[in-house]
């Protein structure tokens, strides 16, 4: 394990730390896919050290992210916990088929999938999920003013089997690969269940810090996260979101869809390029 | 409410800047260290903290289902947190 931590490795975390609050505050990422790579096959840090700072980057992004002024009306909390909750029992599976799956099976699987979610998100990037003004809005919708436009924009969750089934298969998946959901949910909601691609991603953002949190205080516990590392990441998470929240804020759906869909086809190259021998 | 997640995020902030500052100036000493660890505990349970109030918010409003969820959250975060540790 790793006792020390120099400066240039901290300013490597830093930056690290940029990427995954750009896309925290852009498209509602944890950005630990790319983080733990970074740290552990480019930077040399132990894997259990690099999950540890990556999770506490997470925590990060989501808390720049949904106690920003302009993203709290984006947060559909009601939804959000709905599909938390299917995450964790997804989670809880996630546990279980650990120990019967092999790896190497999941991670082509998911790069598949990952793709697969990518062209379908170019092809729908300029689907507009917004109802009528005076649109029932059922158990999960949400009303929210465009900041862009300054109308008011009225969606609601369709396709609930669809969001629900994602959710579990976003926290099996999480477990199984150390990934946070909100590469998996954001485009599924996105894309096939009405939510507007900034709620989407706002209540991502705010989610996956409440999965993270856990995962990090045991992390935290058992004195296997670098104090100055993580300190210096997370202050590049700080900065990170703060780009990402403004470029989210001045960039149509459209622009954050299409980078959407190239972050996704990146995360599956990046899986594929991890394949366990 | 929003006025204190505000002040936690700065004041998390300020103890990693303050950390990272003193660890330089300061090489061998306990403190950057302890700053750092009290900025990072305030980070991680902002989150938390966050669906307390809204499953007390709820509660107030007479909102069962969700109110019923935020808590059946925190139940799974603090089960995993304990079945982990065991």
């Amino acid at each position: 394990m790793l006792t020390t931590v120099s400066f240039s490795l901290m300013a490597m975390a830093a930056l690290g730390g940029v990427v995954a609050g750009s896309l925290g505050g852009m498209l509602g990422l944890g950005g630990g896919v790319f983080l733990v790579p970074l740290l552990v096959q480019g930077l040399g840090v132990p894997m259990p050290q690099a999950v540890a700072v990556s999770l506490t980057t997470v925590i990060a992004t989501s808390n720049a992210v949904s106690g920003a002024a302009g993203s709290r009306p984006l947060i559909n909390l009601r939804m959000g916990f709905m599909l938390e909750l299917i995450t964790a029992a997804g989670g809880l599976l996630g546990g279980v088929a650990a120990t019967l799956l092999p790896q190497r099976t999941l991670m082509i699987t998911f790069s598949v999938v990952m793709t697969l979610m990518s062209v379908i998100t170019f092809l729908r990037r300029d689907h507009q999920n917004a109802l009528p003004e005076d649109a029932d809005i059922g158990p999960w919708g949400g009303r929210y003013t465009d900041e862009q436009t300054g109308r008011l924009v009225v969606y609601r969750l369709d396709r609930l089997p669809v969001a629900v089934g994602t959710s579990f298969v976003a926290g099996t998946l999480s477990t199984l690969l150390g990934l946070g959901g909100g590469v998996i949910k954001v485009p599924v909601l996105n894309a096939w269940c009405g939510i507007p691609m900034r709620v989407a991603s706002t209540t991502s953002a705010f989610m996956i810090g409440v999965t993270a949190t856990s995962g990090a205080l045991i992390y935290f516990g058992r004195g296997l996260l670098l104090p100055t590392l993580a300190a210096a990441a997370v202050l590049g998470v700080r900065v990170g979101s703060m780009l990402g929240l403004r470029l989210a804020r001045i960039w149509p759906p459209r622009r954050l869809k299409v980078m959407l869909a190239v972050v996704l086809v990146l995360v599956a190259a990046v899986m594929i390029a991890r394949l366990p021998q | 409410m929003t006025r204190l997640f505000a002040f936690t995020g700065r004041a998390t902030t300020g103890l990693l800047v303050a950390g990272l500052v003193t660890s330089g100036l300061l090489p061998g000493s306990a403190w950057p260290t302890q700053l750092i660890h009290v900025g990072l505990l305030m980070l991680m349970v902002t989150p938390i903290t966050r669906v307390v109030v809204a499953c007390v918010g709820y509660l107030r409003e007479g909102d069962r289902l969700s109110a019923l969820l935020t808590a059946a959250i925190l139940m799974l975060v603090a089960a995993g947190g304990y079945l982990a540790t065991r």
